[in-house]
């Protein structure tokens, strides 16, 4: 039992000792790539959400599949932990318990929100759209949820646009369900550190755009967005923010800019589908080499967990 | 140097306490006012200690000035309300725009700007309606 517990101290402290550099890694990498431009939003989006959890999936890969089982394995049954491991371990439960905290925060801020922008007072169990008061504060089109995200469509929407102009809102609303935003801003939520707000901001303008760019397939449909976009900017309010939920008017990109991109609109060419497949396949080596390899990696994992952590 | 611009790098409210922005609020009101008094108008529930320490970290931040008055200081607050949130406001908007993010904060005001002056969205309107009136004129897509 004490092992168990010697064992998990050591895994958190070897977390924060990976997290915590690879973090500063990634701000530093940051600086060098955010001018480099991309085929499209959507390949910017997927690179900047990337960048942002990379430290997280990596460190806690890494803690979980080889730091507690070589220490599981390797280490000698004995109790002669430093302070520093103990300072460490904290420092990760410090990480994991503000991640955990920011997401409670913002689930509960969302449902009390959410609740406040309803015409009925409660969401129908089952029902497929959910219709939102304008007067209340909701904005004209927002998904909502996490696990099973929804469109949620104000009294205003329905009202102000026409029917092609909804119909693209309403795809472009479902670009972000296809790619998981609300789930994206849950996890970015969940792993913290100073300084990663200028890749998050990033990651959400590129997300707009990159659902504008979903929603939109030929050029009068990029002129029915650009429309809805402008009849609901001069209607919508602030909504408070950050709540795992994305309106369609968002404060986190310029309706100036998203509008003169539409305006601008050509068909997209698509690079982005190779780049996905060639980061799939690399990923996929990895872990071949490495699973065939999997008591070297232990080995060396082990090493590395006893000049890391003190 | 600008007293202002190390407390209101970014906002008032960001940089000041909420017992500094309490007391600030009292000296405001009354005009000059020492410890006693302040903690005599009964809006402000601290120790005398405590309110002396606030006042004193005022003063030292240059918000405040002060003479004294018997075994005390008399207060009085160097910058009007007003003359602090133009201050305030200006450094902020000042600071932001002359960040390596000028174009994306710049894009930003734009943006809060144009929900209230809906002049940005008319022409934006006019844009996509003769964008819409040469589609229909059969122009290619």
């Amino acid at each position: 039992m004490m092992f168990v517990a010697r064992g998990l101290l050591v895994s958190l402290a070897f977390f924060a000792a990976v997290y915590c550099p690879l973090s500063l890694l990634v701000l530093l990498a940051w600086r060098g790539v955010k001018h480099i431009g991309h085929a499209t939003a959507g390949s910017n989006a997927n690179l900047w959400f990337g960048l942002r959890i990379l430290p997280f999936t990596v460190s806690a890969a890494i803690t979980v599949f080889f730091t507690f089982p070589s220490f599981w394995l390797l280490e000698r049954r004995a109790l002669d932990e430093d302070t520093g491991t103990f300072a460490l371990a904290l420092c990760s439960l410090i990480i994991l318990g503000a991640g955990l905290f920011r997401v409670f925060k913002l689930q509960a801020r969302t449902t009390r929100t959410v609740r406040q922008w309803l015409l009925a007072p409660t969401i129908a169990e089952g029902a497929d759209s959910v219709v939102l008061s304008a007067s209340h504060g909701a904005p004209a089109l927002i998904v909502v949820g996490v696990r099973r995200p929804r469109v949620m469509v104000s009294d205003r929407a329905s009202n102000v646009l026409s029917e092609d102009e909804l119909r693209v809102a309403l795809r472009h609303e479902l670009g972000h369900v296809r790619s998981r935003d609300n789930l994206k801003k849950v996890l970015i939520s969940a792993t913290p550190f100073p300084g990663m707000g200028d890749i998050e901001r990033a990651w959400q303008e590129a997300g707009e755009l990159a659902a504008d760019e979903a929603a939109v397939g030929n050029r009068r449909e990029a002129l029915d967005l650009a429309s809805a976009l402008i009849k609901l900017s001069r209607y919508s309010k602030p909504w408070p923010e950050p709540l795992s939920a994305i309106g369609l008017v968002s404060a986190s990109c310029s309706i100036d800019s998203r509008v003169r991109r539409l305006l601008q609109w050509r068909a997209p060419e698509r690079r982005g589908e190779h780049a996905r497949h060639w980061i799939l396949l690399v990923l996929f080596i990895v872990i071949l080499v490495v699973g065939s390899n999997y008591g070297a990696t232990l080995m060396l994992t082990h090493r590395l967990t006893e000049v890391l952590v003190p | 140097m600008d007293p202002f611009l190390p407390i209101f790098g970014t906002a008032p409210s960001a940089q000041l306490g909420p017992l500094e922005r309490q007391v600030l609020q009292a000296v405001w009101a009354r005009g000059t006012a020492t410890v006693r008094e302040v903690r005599e108008e009964g809006t402000i529930w601290q120790t005398y200690p405590t309110i002396m320490t606030t006042m004193d970290r005022l003063f030292k931040k240059g918000l405040l000035d002060r003479v004294p008055d018997g075994r005390a200081f008399r207060y009085s607050p160097r910058y009007t309300p007003e003359q602090l949130e133009r201050t305030a406001a200006v450094n902020g908007i000042r600071q932001l725009l002359g960040s390596e993010y000028a174009s994306l904060h710049l894009s930003y005001l734009v943006e809060a700007v144009s929900t209230q002056d809906g002049k940005l969205l008319d022409e934006l309107q006019a844009m996509v309606e003769s964008q819409r009136a040469a589609l229909r004129k059969g122009s290619p897509e």
